[in-house]
C-alpha cells in the first residue's frame, strides 16, 4: 500500500441547514492514527457521518491524493474508506464468518455473491486479529471485545486505505480496550490511516500520532498529540480540572509514558461536589 | 482446521435445502391423491401422463378431470402462494431488521383486500377481483413508500416506511369495513367475507397463469441479489459503508416482495401467518444467512401451505377457510419449535 493522503478542507456538516461542525481541516497520511476527542454532543459523530458520506457535506471538500471522494459512488468509496461502527447487536444471529465475508460486498459481483477467495481472506483476517477461533461462533453470542474485532475484520475486507473507527473502545473492559488499541497500532504499522473517536484522552497518548479536541466555540485544529492534548485544551473542552503528567516507565521503549488524569478534588475545591457544580 | 467446520455448516445448509426440496416434491405428489375423491398413485401418474404427453390412460374420465382440472391448479397454487408469502416475509424481515415483520407490513394485504372487496361490491367480472386485488396491493405499498420518501429525507427511512405502511394499512382496512357495511348482507357481504378469509378452492388453470408472471418477476431478482440483504440487516449506514447503494437496493427488494404478496393475495385471499412464521422456521434450520434462508423459506412455505390446504379440503365435507387453518395449525407448531429450541439451547 503506497503512501496516500486524505485531506479535509474547510468541511462543514450538519442537519437541516444548521451546521454542527464548522471549518474542519486536516490531513491524514497512510500509517497515521488521528484521535478525535471532545465532549458529548460536540459533533464528533456528525463529522464522522459526513466524512463517510452518510450525511452530505454542506461546504468544503474531502480528497484522497488530491481526488475528491465521491460518496455517491459507494463502491469506490468503500475501497478507500472502511467504517468500523460502535459495537451493536444485529437482529439476526449471523455466524461470525458470514459477518466478515459481508465486508467483501463492494468487490463482489452484484449477482453472484462473494467469490470463494473472500471466504479464505475472511479466515486470514480473523487470524491476523488474533480471533481466528471465533470463525464459527454466532456474532450475537460473543463478547463486546470480540465483536469489535469482527467488525474491524469486516471493514478490512474492503481493503481500505483509511479506516474510520467510531469509539472502538466503547463498552469494552480495560483489557479489551487495550487489545483493540494494540490492533489499531498494528493496522497503522501496516500502512492503514486510521481516524478514531474516543472518550479517553489517554488513548491518544497510547496509540495516536495526531489528535484534535473538538470544543464548542473553538476552531478545529489537528496537530501532534503532545501539542493538542494539553491540560488547557482538555479543561476548556470538558470543563473539569485535568492533569497531564509524564511518568518514568523503564519497561516502555521510550522510558516515559504520558498520561492524563482528571482531578476530582483540587486544593481550591477540596470537595468533589463543588466541582460538579 | 477451522475452515472445515465452516464448509461443513455451509454444506449442511445445502443438504437441508435439498432435503426440503425432496419433501416438497413428495408432498406435491401425495396431494394429488388426497380429497373427497381418492385417486391412487398409479391413477395420478397415468392421468398426468395422459394430459401432458398424450399417453393412453385407463383411469375414469372423472379421475382425470379431478387430477388435471381440480387438483393440479390447486396444488400448484398452494405451493406457489405459500412459497411467495414466505419469501416475501423473509425479505421484509431482513429489510426492516425485525423478525416480527410479516408481508403485510407495508399494507399490501389490506390494499389487495380492499381491491377485491371493491370489485365484488361493484359486481365486476370474476377476473377483475384478482386484477383489482393485485393492483391495489401494489398501490398501497407504493403509497407507503412515497410517504417515506416525502418525510424521511434519507434519515430513519426504515422507521418511516413502517409508519407509512401502518397508515396505509389502517386506511385500507377502514375502507374494507366501509364496503362491508354498505354491501348487500344477503349476497355481497358473505362473498366479501369469504374471500377475505382466504381460499384456494376455486383456483383454475387460468388463475395459475395469472399468478405465474408476477411471481417470476418478483423471485428472479431476489434469487440473484438475496445475499446483499444480509448487509442491510446491519443497518443503512453500515451497508452504505460496505459499498451498497442502500436506497436503490431497498426499492428493488420492496418491489419484488410486494409483487409476491399482492399476486398471492389476489389469488388466494388474505392468508396470514405464513409469511411471519415460515422464515423463522427456515432460520432455525439454515441460520440467518439469506443465501440459504431465502431458498429454504421458499421450500418450507410451499410445504406448509400445501399441507394446510390438504387439511382444508379433506378434513370436513365443507371446506375450512385457509386463513383460519394456517393459524390453527401454524400457531401450535410454531410454539412447539420455540419450546424445542429453548430446551436445546439450555
Amino acid at each position: 500500500m503506497g503512501g496516500m493522503r486524505m485531506e479535509a478542507r474547510e468541511v462543514r456538516a450538519g442537519y437541516r441547514g444548521r451546521d454542527v461542525v464548522r471549518d474542519v481541516s486536516f490531513t491524514l497520511d497512510s500509517g497515521e492514527v488521528l484521535c478525535l476527542l471532545g465532549p458529548n454532543g460536540v459533533g464528533k459523530t456528525t463529522l464522522f457521518k459526513s466524512l463517510l458520506g452518510f450525511i452530505p457535506l454542506t461546504a468544503g471538500s474531502l480528497t484522497v491524493d488530491g481526488r475528491p471522494v465521491n460518496h455517491r459512488d459507494r463502491k469506490a468509496t468503500a475501497s478507500l474508506i472502511g467504517y468500523v461502527p460502535q459495537v451493536h447487536e444485529p437482529p439476526f444471529p449471523f455466524v461470525v464468518h458470514d459477518v466478515v465475508v459481508m465486508g467483501s460486498i463492494s468487490r463482489a459481483d452484484p449477482l453472484s455473491g462473494p467469490p470463494r477467495r473472500a471466504f479464505e481472506e475472511a479466515d486470514s483476517l480473523l487470524e491476523l486479529l488474533g480471533v481466528g477461533y471465533l470463525r464459527d461462533r454466532v456474532y450475537t453470542e460473543i463478547s463486546g471485545g470480540e465483536r469489535q474485532m469482527v467488525l474491524i475484520a469486516r471493514a478490512l475486507m474492503q481493503n481500505p486505505s483509511f479506516l474510520m473507527m467510531d469509539e472502538p473502545t466503547s463498552n469494552l473492559d480495560f483489557g479489551n480496550q487495550m487489545r483493540v488499541l494494540a490492533q489499531v497500532c498494528a493496522l497503522a504499522r501496516r500502512g492503514v490511516g486510521v481516524i478514531m473517536t474516543s472518550h479517553f484522552p489517554d488513548h491518544a497518548f497510547l496509540c495516536c500520532d495526531k489528535a484534535a479536541v473538538m470544543s464548542r466555540g473553538e476552531p478545529f485544529r489537528v496537530a501532534s498529540v503532545d501539542e493538542i492534548v494539553t491540560e488547557g485544551t482538555l479543561e476548556r473542552a470538558y470543563g473539569i480540572p485535568v492533569k497531564v503528567a509524564s511518568i518514568d516507565v523503564p519497561e516502555h521503549p521510550d522510558g516515559r509514558v504520558t498520561t492524563c488524569v482528571p482531578l476530582l478534588k483540587t486544593k481550591e475545591r477540596p470537595c468533589p461536589c463543588e466541582a460538579a457544580g | 482446521m477451522g475452515r472445515k467446520v465452516g464448509t461443513r455448516s455451509r454444506r449442511q445448509g445445502m443438504a437441508a435445502i435439498a432435503a426440503a426440496a425432496v419433501v416438497l416434491a413428495t408432498l406435491f405428489f401425495v396431494s394429488f391423491m388426497i380429497g373427497q375423491f381418492p385417486v391412487d398413485p398409479t391413477g395420478v401418474v397415468s392421468a398426468l401422463g395422459a394430459q401432458l404427453f398424450g399417453l393412453p390412460c385407463e383411469e375414469s374420465a372423472m379421475a382425470q378431470t379431478v387430477v388435471w382440472k381440480v387438483r393440479l391448479p390447486r396444488v400448484c397454487a398452494a405451493v406457489l402462494v405459500g412459497a411467495a408469502l414466505s419469501v416475501a416475509g423473509a425479505v421484509y424481515q431482513g429489510l426492516f431488521r425485525n423478525p416480527m415483520v410479516s408481508p403485510d407490513i407495508l399494507g399490501a394485504s389490506s390494499g389487495a383486500g380492499f381491491g377485491a372487496a371493491l370489485a365484488i361490491l361493484l359486481s365486476l367480472p370474476y377476473v377483475f377481483i384478482q386484477v383489482n386485488a393485485f393492483v391495489f396491493g401494489i398501490v398501497a405499498v407504493a403509497l407507503a413508500y412515497l410517504m417515506c420518501r416525502c418525510v424521511s429525507q434519507g434519515k430513519d427511512a426504515v422507521l418511516m416506511l413502517i409508519l407509512g405502511g401502518m397508515i396505509v394499512s389502517t386506511l385500507f382496512s377502514s375502507f374494507i369495513t366501509l364496503i362491508k357495511y354498505v354491501a348487500d348482507p344477503d349476497s355481497k357481504l358473505p362473498e366479501i367475507t369469504y374471500w377475505l378469509m382466504g381460499s384456494l378452492s376455486t383456483v383454475s388453470l387460468r388463475d395459475l397463469a395469472f399468478l405465474l408472471p408476477p411471481l417470476l418477476i418478483g423471485l428472479a431478482p431476489l434469487a440473484f441479489l438475496r445475499w446483499q440483504l444480509n448487509a442491510l440487516a446491519f443497518g443503512d449506514e453500515e451497508a452504505q459503508a460496505m459499498g451498497l447503494n442502500v436506497n436503490r437496493l431497498r426499492a428493488v427488494f420492496i418491489f419484488c416482495a410486494t409483487l409476491l404478496t399482492s399476486a398471492s393475495v389476489a389469488i388466494a385471499g388474505m392468508i396470514g401467518w405464513v409469511g411471519l412464521i415460515i422464515p423463522h422456521m427456515a432460520r432455525f434450520i439454515v441460520g440467518p444467512n439469506c443465501k440459504e434462508l431465502i431458498p429454504m423459506s421458499f421450500l418450507l412455505g410451499g410445504c406448509f401451505l400445501l399441507v394446510v390446504d390438504n387439511v382444508a379440503r379433506s378434513l370436513f365435507t365443507v371446506e375450512v377457510p385457509l386463513g383460519i387453518l394456517t393459524s390453527v395449525i401454524g400457531a401450535p407448531f410454531f410454539f412447539y419449535l420455540l419450546f424445542k429450541r429453548k430446551r436445546e439451547g439450555a
